[in-house]
């Protein structure tokens, strides 16, 4: 699932809760999903993890990458000190 | 002078022809073909057709010619003060003792020859439809892998690099060094292109550089890298130069930026943004998850609280003036959701027992129908004598109408009596 497209289902979700036309039986389904939604766009979020790379070459049509050398010491962090 | 001596001071003595010819073969031979950048000055063109020119800078001047032959097909007027790039061959005019170019090709290079080229190749791309609006695809919402196209020297990546991860601190940047600016730079923008324009290396394209003259930006100009831009299948942001320059690698890109700090900006959703709306979406369906519980069991809570359950004789008359008032409060629209549970009532009797916060019979509420196995709604419906069939929880019970009488309902008697109770729930039911 993308990012975008869940986070629009989710948002949809939350919709049709709100106006509360449904069946009770839809509604509690649709809460359901909604939870199944936001931890699922969670761990998206979460599981993004920091790489910052620098193209050095290519091997056999595959690009090769190497740790980028050429930041400066304060865009040195350590790769998840900053993720969620 | 045949008795002229041979040799003076140990060297030939040459004639002046001879001495030209000997310089003529040097340059010929060790200078050659050259590129010249200069500006023009005394420019002559006398009726013979060639046009002849002394190319300056500010410290030292060469003479020039072209031979009409060519002269004839430049595109455009030489006029003394034009820089340009003069292509040709060095060489010495004998008769007078002085080394000179003569061009097989002249560039414009000044800045505005410059920018009429650029128009010209502007107005043929747009013509081609390269720049349309149509062709521009949208940036993905979430990229976590950004390629990033620019000068790994420059302070276009490092302004990339930090703008992107103070908005998400977890991205996969993957910067592929270039050259931005003279020999070689086009060929190696598009051989980036190339590279990153693949799903499996990245989800969009940053191509940028920092500020710079319309020369040092001509790389982004080059037809063949416009081309390559137009070309990609993955989304590119350009942030080429200032916000002043406009290049047509610009106008190729998806996405235009002023400066590469903007670009991740345009590129990369914050984080923090992200957490924030998850977290208002799920307390949003949970309020209104809750809210549809509350109000099916008030509904249903106040429904078995009334008079009517207590005085058997009177249930057939609140029974209408529940529908009643539940009409009314649907017009008003506060009860979608009662609603339903209205209509569940009416056909889905027993399909209400399975839902839980919908097990009205259980709370004391009955549904009376007539023979036909018609749901009774109105006092009017049944006259005494009627049999009727009342269904509870755990049955049912035949009952005969002793009694019935119409009741006026004012609606605002109902609605009063919902809706000024303590724990009714249509201020609930409101919202925003």
């Amino acid at each position: 699932m993308r990012f975008k497209e869940g986070l629009d289902r989710l948002e949809a979700v939350v919709g049709v809760l709100e106006r509360g036309d449904c069946e009770l039986e839809d509604a509690l389904s649709a809460y359901e999903e909604g939870v199944r939604l936001y931890r699922r766009l969670l761990e998206i979020l979460a599981g993004a993890e920091r790489r910052i790379e620098e193209l050095a070459g290519e091997k056999e049509g595959a690009l090769l990458w190497k740790r980028f050398q050429g930041l400066r010491a304060r865009e040195e962090t350590t790769p998840d000190a900053e993720t969620p | 002078m045949s008795d002229a001596p041979e040799q003076a001071f140990g060297l030939r003595i040459l004639t002046v022809s001879q001495l030209n010819e000997r310089v003529r073969a040097c340059l010929e031979e060790r200078v050659g073909t050259v590129a010249v950048a200069g500006e023009i000055a005394d420019l002559a063109r006398p009726k013979s057709g060639h046009v002849y020119f002394t190319l300056c800078d500010a410290r030292a001047q060469v003479r020039a010619v072209m031979w009409r032959g060519l002269a004839e097909r430049l595109p455009f007027a030489l006029r003394d003060g034009l820089k340009i790039i003069v292509v040709g061959e060095t060489t010495i005019y004998g008769p007078r003792g002085s080394y000179q170019i003569v061009a097989v090709e002249i560039v414009p290079r000044g800045v505005g020859e410059l920018k009429r080229a650029l128009e010209e190749l502007r107005r043929r791309l747009r013509a081609e439809g390269l720049f349309d609006p149509s062709r521009k695809k949208a940036l993905p919402f979430l990229p976590l892998r950004i390629a990033v196209i620019t000068s790994a020297t420059g302070a276009a990546v490092h302004d990339i690099i930090r703008t992107a991860l103070a908005r998400f601190p977890a991205l996969t940047l993957r910067v592929l060094p270039v050259r931005v600016q003279g020999a070689g730079a086009p060929e190696e923008i598009i051989g980036a292109l190339a590279r990153a324009d693949d799903p499996a290396v990245c989800d969009v394209i940053l191509l940028g550089r920092g500020g710079g003259s319309l020369e040092d930006l001509s790389a982004f100009n080059v037809e063949a890298v416009v081309r390559a831009v137009a070309a990609c299948r993955l989304p590119v942001v350009s942030c080429i130069g200032h916000e002043t320059d406009t290049t047509l690698s610009d106008l190729a890109a998806d996405v235009r930026a002023s400066t590469p700090t903007q670009a991740a900006e345009m590129a990369v959703p914050v984080l923090e943004d992200l957490l924030e709306r998850l977290a208002a979406h799920r307390a949003r369906a949970a309020r209104a998850a809750s809210a549809l519980r509350e109000t099916c069991a008030s509904d249903l809570a106040l429904l078995a609280a009334r008079p009517a359950l207590a005085e058997p004789e009177r249930r057939l008359e609140d029974l209408g003036q529940y529908v009643d008032e539940f009409a009314a409060r649907l017009e008003d629209g506060l009860c979608r959701v009662g609603q339903k549970v209205y209509n569940s009532l009416d056909l889905h009797v027993s399909r209400l027992r399975s839902v839980n916060p919908l097990a009205t019979l259980s709370r004391g509420f009955t549904v009376t129908r007539d023979r036909a196995g018609k749901v009774l709604r109105s006092a009017r419906a049944v006259a005494p004598g009627d049999r009727v069939e009342i269904r509870f929880a755990d049955g049912f019970c035949e009952a005969e109408v002793r009694a019935s009488r119409e009741e006026k309902l004012g609606a605002g008697k109902g609605a009063d009596a919902l809706q000024g109770r303590p724990g009714s729930t249509g201020g609930r039911r409101r919202r925003p």
